[in-house]
């Protein structure tokens, strides 16, 4: 029998409750079966029995839609994060606060595109935090009248280094800039948390993983994008994991044909494994979504594996984050009319 | 429909009408040209709008792809992205052809689609955006069409009419001119030669 050192009644407590959540997520099945459904009222219908009842069953008939509903799954979404957040303390809560600030970065984006394309929006385009978890003012940011006062609005939080990057957007007038600026913003705080948690070296190679798949998808975009190289190497995340450097460099500078062979001597060569095709004719959304649905299955592989680590904390929070992906694509895939089984090539199952 | 010409059976009149028939006949002519030219114009326009139903068929797979973006990313998520592309300037103009105005519309910026940040949001972007200029070029060569269209319809009415009517009118007139100042002529020379003969017997 494997013996585990003394844990904290705290870790283990997170972890049992981790169990718990868990059995309120839908199932790879049940995601099936829903792809399966006729039309959208049949989906309300299987919704109005799980976690979403509440939500779903609060919305007039006449208003249920793909828009609504997914502002429902992000807001469940939102709560799960916000939830483990607020049953751990310490260095754990510190963590999943932050981990949970990737439902915050979206929203940045969001309104920092919008600003860009100098269109308003409204916080019903954003996903719904709860207050006391960010230290981002959205409503002024919403309000803003341009970029540059939605930046500034930025300067008291840990997102003000997206100030310096004016002057790089300015030049090229692209918000991926902030984008990229967001990402390694994002991953340096949680890559800091991770140092300070107990069983880190699990969630280090799960957040590391992430991170680095994260930045070879950017950079693979940007580069079929053919962007100037100073402009990629600006709008990819700073941190890294088992990635090095040089690789994304080599990828940014070498011929397009040489990419899949670069990315075959990395430690991510798996992942990209039967995606030469994909690769080759610049078809960057099946890439991403093969990498995603490698790390979902992965992640799953991690509760499999490790029901008793911390680990499985993490794991669960972003599984949580496929089903409101999941749900968002089979309940606007439905509305939109899309096949049962196109439907099924973009869920992650 | 007859088309009458009434005037004098004089010299004057029959003169008047034949270089009226030459001008008419010349004008004649030169909308048949104009006809020629409109038709290759129209011809080599609507080897252009045939494309349309390929062109279609091409629209009806982006919005494959861009309904996959859209169940993948979300509405808001994939709005706030399409937030991102800059909008394509178009200018209209108009210029002539055989004096009809067509318009021309010219694109002064491309869209740019660079901004895009997902990979998914990219693709649907990519393949509409790669459709737009043809989408106005067949916008602007089906109004083009439209205008030449009614143009040669009435240029094809004016020299129906001129050949059908004016022409054959005018020509009959100038017969009928012609015929009346023959028998004038005759009518004038056996009374000149009836007189003569009137003088010639009085002398005698």
């Amino acid at each position: 029998m494997r013996l585990f050192p003394l844990r904290s009644p705290g870790l283990i407590y997170i972890v049992t409750r981790a169990h718990g959540l868990r059995t309120h997520l839908l199932k790879p099945e049940d995601i099936s079966v829903l792809s399966k459904a006729p039309d959208l009222p049949t989906i309300v219908e299987a919704l109005l029995k799980g976690d979403y009842a509440q939500d779903v069953s609060a919305i007039p008939s006449e208003k249920i839609n793909a828009i609504s509903l997914t502002k429902i799954f992000y807001k469940k979404l939102a709560d799960r994060f916000y939830f483990i957040a607020k049953i751990t303390g310490g260095s754990l809560r510190k963590f999943f606060e932050d981990y949970a600030k990737r439902l915050e970065v979206e929203n940045i984006k969001r309104i920092l595109r919008v600003k860009h394309g100098k269109e308003t929006i409204t916080e019903e385009a954003l996903i719904p935090i709860p207050r006391e978890y960010t230290t981002v003012n959205f409503p002024a940011m919403v309000g803003a009248k341009d970029l540059d006062e939605s930046v500034g609005i930025l300067k008291e939080t840990i997102y003000a280094p997206l100030i310096d990057g004016m002057e790089l957007y300015k030049r090229y007038n692209t918000t991926l800039i902030f984008e990229g600026l967001l990402e390694s913003l994002y991953f340096k705080e949680l890559w800091h948390d991770v140092e300070k948690l107990p069983e880190k070296d699990d969630i280090r190679d799960m957040i590391g993983k992430e991170m680095d798949l994260k930045n070879l998808i950017l950079a693979l975009g940007l580069k079929a994008k053919n962007l100037p190289a100073e402009l990629i190497e600006a709008s990819l995340i700073m941190s890294y994991y088992k990635l090095k450097k040089r690789i994304i460099s080599d990828i940014i500078q070498e011929r397009p044909e040489t990419t899949f062979d670069v990315l075959m001597g990395t430690y991510y060569s798996r992942y990209f494994q039967g995606l030469r095709d994909f690769l080759g004719k610049d078809m960057i959304g099946d890439v991403e979504h093969s990498i995603f649905n490698s790390l979902f299955h992965e992640h799953l592989r991690i509760m499999r594996e490790k029901p008793l680590r911390l680990v499985f904390v993490p794991a669960y929070l972003s599984l949580c984050e496929f089903e409101a992906r999941n749900l968002t694509t089979v309940t606007t895939g439905k509305q939109l009319g899309l096949s049962e089984e196109r439907l099924r090539s973009i869920l992650f199952l | 429909m007859s088309f009458v010409v009434r005037a004098a059976a004089t010299k004057g009149v029959l003169l008047r009408l034949r270089e009226q028939l030459g001008f008419i006949e010349k004008g004649k002519e030169i909308l048949k040209m104009k006809r020629e030219q409109l038709a290759g114009e129209i011809n080599r326009l609507l080897a252009e709008v045939k494309t349309r139903g390929e062109l279609e068929k091409e629209i009806m797979e982006s919005y494959e792809y861009l309904k996959k973006a859209h169940s993948m990313l979300g509405y808001q998520n994939l709005q706030s992205m399409a937030l991102t592309v800059s909008q394509i300037d178009v200018s209209g103009l108009t210029y002539s052809v055989m004096g009809v105005i067509v318009p021309e519309l010219r694109i002064e910026k491309e869209t740019d689609i660079s901004n895009v940040p997902s990979g998914i949001a990219y693709e649907a972007a990519e393949k509409l955006s790669s459709l737009l200029r043809r989408i106005i070029r067949l916008g602007e060569s089906e109004a083009k069409i439209e205008k030449l269209v009614d143009e040669f319809m009435s240029t094809n009415r004016k020299v129906n009419a001129l050949e059908q009517i004016v022409i054959p009118s005018i020509a009959s007139t100038i017969r009928y001119i012609e015929g009346r100042l023959y028998e004038e002529m005759l009518e004038e020379f056996i009374r000149t030669k009836h007189v003569r003969e009137v003088i010639r017997r009085r002398r005698a």
